[in-house]
């Protein structure tokens, strides 16, 4: 009982010391000190240099947040801050890490003003299809599937492969299938 | 002189009604943290009532179900003027998770808030962090010192 009561004492006297209520304006969540290593996911943030424009966190996005917009040689990929659930999916199944999930989530704003400080918006270049001309992949993608695909090759294919990649690679998919064998990358050269 | 005061007084004491109008109740227990000790909006003098008709605020969490649409309505006309709505979550601001994927209507819902009233202070997140909801509400005192 007398030590049961001393514990609770001392917890009480401990208690009045700790920090109790957060402070307003917020200190921002990586900065408290009482909670260390906590992970966060906030506004997200597009790596200019890494993101290839692939599509592929748009495939994941569970609520729709991520659209994809193709116009003329400029492919644009938006996020709706609005929608996004903030799940981290996109930034987990991006191939280039070229999409992060930044600490910020105060988001909370006058409605209707100021629309695009709720959207987190990256374009990159489309190539055109050198035999129909029109706007195929992201030049960044074809570049990146390049590196992918020769390292993870035999040495003894990487010459072959790597010439017919430069062929290939200038077409859209369905020039490639059309103009296989004129263009002599037709996996039947191989049997 | 006596509408000055009143006006003074509304914005230094606000009153919020909260109005759960379906989703997952994630967003209503952010909400219920934000006045615990931890995150304490009472210290602001903002208090959570359980009747629109003594409210100022009015906090609006979920997509609105066409269950709720109607009564939600109500509690809108019933909040005295001047009044501010806060649309708290993405549910409440475009349908989140519960829009389709082939971008036809989801045939529960009466559409997001927007919708039906209108919204004054939009607060994103799934759910948004206490913080952020603090953040909305002292974005939607600043509304009511203009009204």
């Amino acid at each position: 009982m007398n030590i049961g009561l001393a514990k609770l004492v001392k917890e009480l006297i401990k208690n009045s010391f700790r920090p109790v209520t957060a402070e307003y304006p917020a200190i921002p969540v990586h900065a408290r000190p009482h909670e260390p290593g906590e992970e966060v996911r906030g506004r997200h943030k597009f790596d200019i240099e890494k993101c290839v424009g692939c599509g592929a966190c748009q495939t994941v996005c569970s609520s729709g947040a991520i659209t994809i917009t193709d116009s003329g040689l400029v492919r644009v990929l938006r996020i709706d801050l609005s929608t996004c659930i903030f799940c981290g999916r996109c930034r987990d199944i991006c191939p280039e890490e070229g999409l992060q999930l930044t600490s910020e989530v105060g988001l909370a704003q006058p409605y209707g003003e100021n629309l695009n400080s709720l959207k987190v918006e990256h374009s990159v270049d489309l190539s055109n299809c050198v035999g129909c001309g029109r706007p195929t992949y992201p030049r960044k993608q074809i570049e990146a599937v390049r590196m992918r695909v020769l390292s993870n090759l035999d040495k003894a294919n990487v010459d072959s492969a790597s010439k017919d990649m430069d062929i290939y690679l200038k077409y859209c998919p369905d020039c490639r299938r059309s103009l296989s064998y004129t263009l002599g990358t037709h996996p039947r050269k191989l049997y | 002189m006596l509408i000055n005061i009143k006006r003074k007084a509304r914005v230094y004491s606000p009153w919020i009604f909260h109005a759960h109008a379906g989703g997952c109740n994630n967003c209503d227990i952010e909400l219920a943290a934000c006045f615990a000790p931890r995150y304490d909006l009472e210290r602001m003098g903002i208090q959570l009532r359980n009747n629109p008709r003594h409210a100022d605020i009015l906090i609006i969490t979920g997509p609105v179900t066409k269950q709720i649409s109607s009564s939600l309505r109500r509690i809108f006309d019933q909040v005295p003027n001047p009044k501010v709505v806060v649309a708290c979550g993405s549910c409440a601001l475009t349908g989140g998770v519960y829009n389709r994927d082939d971008g036809k209507p989801n045939y529960a819902l009466a559409g997001p808030v927007e919708k039906l009233i209108p919204i004054d202070v939009s607060v994103p997140g799934c759910p948004p962090k206490p913080e952020s909801i603090i953040d909305g509400v002292m974005l939607a005192l600043e509304k009511l010192k203009e009204k």
